[in-house]
């Protein structure tokens, strides 16, 4: 509906396919389903940071042109 | 002899069309019409007792004094059975054949059914209250229809249990009930795996969800460094005490909350009341759902322009589709009002 509304949603999710399934259009595969942009495992440090690299990848997904909904590769 | 109620609108009933369609409600003794046709389809062991007929429009116009009426009607007749329709695909006459079942099971205890087409008006409204039979789009597939609606009528005024609905012949009312079978889950799972792998038909036994309508991608934004950048969450992240009453599932509210408070996380803190997924990890660092750390780093280093204040919530689970889409809409009003040029959500 956000996408509909003409804002870009990068939407970070671990079920991508679920993403897709209910419309998404920019979805970015990340973290576990209890935690999509946390990774306990590591350290808090280490977490921020793989973290802000998340996010990067959704902004980018926001800024990317698009025909048609798209699971992002892990680039 | 299973005596029937049978409903009708003005149309089957031979009054007239659409002119006729302000046709006042009345009781008529016997079969009128696709009556008829349950009688012949039940041979001889089915009898019409009454027929309610009322005009589409007429219905709809008063349709709370139409229902007393029947309610009035039924009570009196007592059949062990009420059919109304088939309503085939209209809207008007759908939707009123499913009120009357509703009524005739749920104030008078009458098993009742109707038959419509699968994307019919009526399904989306009464599905889980009322029991449906799947027909054709139109009066062309009444005899199909009627032979149907008896066969799972004549069972449900035996006081038979529904089975599955594919198994019935009836519409998915959506509610799964448990039962015991002969094989374990871990085998039936392991056999329909195998079935996959070999290329031969299984049924999966969970019913996925249709997929949502394609929504045309957004136009991108053009400068990230200009962009005001919003977080919406379907995890259920909340100020502890939940001030806003966020269900814990099948959620029909969504809230925003500033993101400095989320910063601070405390007085108040966060937790998930989201019931779908084990929220210890989210409770212990909410950015691991809402990562306002890492937009507010991107916006120091100036990747973007601005984080917006706050960060948008609701639950995503066993939350219906329209009350997603509503939400949704709610939202993406809220975000265009606030200037808002990209969002980033989170789905657990």
């Amino acid at each position: 509906m956000i996408e509909k509304a003409g804002i870009p949603a990068a939407h970070l999710a671990a079920m991508t396919s679920m993403a897709k399934i209910a419309g998404s259009n920019r979805i970015i595969s990340s973290g576990l389903i209890p935690h999509p942009v946390g990774d306990p495992s590591r350290s808090p440090e280490e977490e921020l940071k793989w973290r802000t690299g998340q996010v990067r990848k959704a902004l980018n997904a926001a800024a990317t042109p698009l025909d048609e909904a798209l699971i992002f590769p892990d680039w | 002899m299973v005596r029937v109620a049978h409903y009708i609108n003005q149309f089957f009933a031979g009054i007239g069309g659409e002119d006729k369609a302000d046709h006042p409600f009345e009781v008529r003794e016997g079969a009128v019409g696709p009556g008829r046709a349950v009688e012949m389809a039940g041979g001889g062991d089915v009898e019409i007792v009454q027929t309610l007929v009322c005009g589409d429009n007429a219905f709809h116009a008063d349709t709370e004094g139409t229902l007393a009426a029947i309610e009035a009607a039924l009570a009196e007749s007592k059949p062990d059975l009420l059919i109304a329709g088939p309503g085939f695909n209209a809207g008007r006459y759908g939707l009123a054949c499913a009120a009357v079942c509703a009524v005739a099971t749920e104030k008078l205890g009458i098993p009742a059914l109707t038959g419509v087409y699968v994307d019919a008006p009526a399904v989306d409204v009464y599905r889980s209250r009322v029991v449906m039979v799947p027909t054709g789009d139109s009066a062309a597939g009444m005899k199909d229809a009627v032979e149907g609606m008896l066969r799972v009528g004549l069972r449900l005024a035996a006081g038979e249990p529904l089975g599955p609905a594919e198994e019935d012949g009836r519409i998915p009312m959506g509610f799964r009930k448990a039962v015991v079978t002969e094989t374990p889950v871990a085998a039936r799972v392991v056999d329909m795996l195998m079935a996959k792998l070999r290329g031969e038909p299984f049924t999966s036994e969970v019913a996925l969800p249709e997929p949502a309508e394609a929504v045309p991608p957004a136009p991108p934004v053009a400068d990230l460094s200009g962009a005001v950048v919003a977080v919406v969450t379907d995890g259920g992240l909340v100020p502890v005490g939940n001030p806003d009453g966020i269900e814990s599932s099948s959620a029909t509210k969504w809230a925003r909350y500033p993101i400095d408070d989320l910063v601070r996380n405390d007085d108040p803190s966060f937790m998930s009341i989201h019931a779908g997924y084990d929220s210890q990890w989210v409770d212990a660092d909410p950015d691991r759902l809402v990562p306002i750390d890492a937009l507010l780093d991107l916006e120091a280093e100036g990747v973007i322009k601005e984080a917006h204040p706050y960060y948008y919530v609701t639950t995503g689970t066993g939350t219906t589709v329209t009350h997603a889409e509503r939400m949704g809409e709610e939202i993406a009003k809220q975000l265009i009002s606030d200037g808002v040029h990209a969002v980033l959500v989170t789905s657990t």
